[in-house]
């Protein structure tokens, strides 16, 4: 078999090629893993605690801030509006949106009474939209609730970037959610930004 | 096929259609009859408030364990011949032969049905309905409707509606008969106790919420889909969020 040098040649650009041309996808399935494994843990601790719901809700946003992305999570669900928010709005709006989807699912999370168990199912590639680890949530007396964490490395760092519970996408549902909110309050971008950060952690 | 669910569409809600607009900016469902939709939708939530709500809190609060069981384990059981039936039409074999097998160990061994051995035996609930057979055969899934009474659909899951009850055969039992007026029992204490069992869930939607047509809507579409995928979140269904 004779591989002359212009081949081996053409094979090595292309190979470079491809490799620049994909974007830095670094993360494995088992980075994914073990992130959304991390994450489960802290968000385990969290609810072991009694704590009172203001002090969750609080917690809740540290957890979601580092290990999730906010911040995309936040633009995703603006949908159209964000690109009319001026850059101080888009911040406001940033910080608002955390505190509302704290509040929002520490309160969901106050349902799990009993200590639930979890353990790490499949982990899917979905390609560009990053990696899919199912990690179903079992409680005594209650159907297998069916969670499944989206993670990505595309800002950079390994994060969380949606959060799937019976095919119910919480990024989708958000941004259907705060599409309605905003126009309830005729597209008033401040008006929206102040309601999301006057939710109340009950 | 492709035509059909427009043409149900006419058929279902005539001359309301022109009348609609102003929906709201849904990228996830199409809803040209937001409007009608939000009316059923309130008048579904007035029946959740004064009757399904509170029923099901008393019948929890009034009704055995074991009597919720046998309830819910019957009402199961009689939608078995068209699980049985949408399984075939689905080209899944495995699922109908479980189902045949989980119907005849419960009617010969489970007292008639009220009681699950089959689930022991490895022969679980494979639940499905007309609208997902609908969807394996390529049907759209439609606009999105909410039905009175029953709830979020679509157009095709709601067309399916009346299949799945003419694959039931207890409709067929005369009106007054001791098996209408069981079947009739079971099934809303079985929906009383459904409400119960979601409660956490329907009160987030429903009460805790802002606008808890959209909530509901979005929650119930995502849901479906999953079905429709066969129970796994279809990857080509999920948010692109470097997309936009």
């Amino acid at each position: 078999m004779n591989i002359n040098r212009r081949s081996l040649m053409g094979l090595a650009i292309a190979g470079i090629l491809s490799a620049m041309s994909m974007p830095a996808l670094a993360l494995t399935t088992a980075d994914a893993r073990a992130h959304v494994e991390t994450t489960m843990n802290e968000l385990l601790a969290l609810l072991d605690r009694d704590a009172a719901p203001a002090v969750r809700a609080s917690e809740l946003k540290n957890i979601l801030e580092a290990r999730g992305n906010i911040p995309l999570l936040a633009k995703f669900s603006a949908g159209r509006a964000w690109r009319e928010m001026s850059s101080g709005q888009q911040d406001r709006f940033i910080d608002a949106f955390s505190h509302f989807v704290s509040v929002t699912y520490a309160r969901r999370f106050g349902d799990f009474n009993d200590k639930p168990s979890v353990t790490i199912g499949r982990v899917i590639d979905a390609g560009r939209k990053g990696i899919l680890v199912e990690s179903p949530i079992s409680m005594d007396g209650r159907e297998t609730l069916e969670v499944e964490w989206l993670v990505s490395d595309r800002a950079g760092s390994t994060q969380v970037i949606d959060l799937v519970v019976e095919g119910v996408s919480m990024a989708a549902t958000q941004r259907e959610e705060l599409t309605s909110m905003l126009e309830r309050r005729g597209g008033d971008v401040n008006a929206l930004i102040s309601f999301l950060s006057s939710a109340k952690a009950e | 096929m492709r035509s059909f669910p427009r043409i149900s569409a006419l058929v279902l809600i005539g001359a309301t259609v022109g009348a609609c607009s102003g929906q709201t900016g849904s990228s996830l469902v199409s809803d040209p009859l937001e409007p009608l939709n939000r009316e059923i939708h309130a008048f579904n939530k007035g029946v959740d408030t004064v009757l399904l709500r509170p029923g099901g809190v008393t019948y929890d609060a009034v009704t055995p364990l074991l009597v919720k069981h046998l309830v819910r384990n019957a009402v199961s059981h009689a939608s078995l011949p068209g699980v049985f039936v949408n399984h075939l039409l689905q080209g899944r074999g495995d699922d109908a032969a479980t189902t045949l097998g989980r119907f005849a160990v419960n009617t010969l061994v489970g007292a008639g049905g009220v009681l699950d051995p089959a689930t022991e035996f490895e022969l679980p609930l494979v639940d499905t309905d007309f609208g997902l057979t609908l969807a394996t055969w390529g049907v759209d899934e439609g606009p999105y409707v909410e039905l009175p009474l029953l709830g979020p659909s679509t157009l095709r899951d709601a067309v399916a509606v009346p299949v799945d009850m003419a694959l039931t055969p207890t409709t067929y039992a005369p009106t007054e008969s001791a098996i209408t007026i069981v079947s009739t029992t079971g099934t809303l204490l079985d929906l009383v106790d459904s409400r119960n069992r979601a409660t956490a869930t329907v009160d987030e939607l429903l009460y805790n919420s802002e606008d808890s047509y959209i909530s509901l809507r979005t929650a119930y579409i995502q849901n479906r889909r999953r079905q429709v995928a066969g129970g796994d979140t279809a990857t080509d269904d999920l948010p692109d969020l470097f997309g936009e």
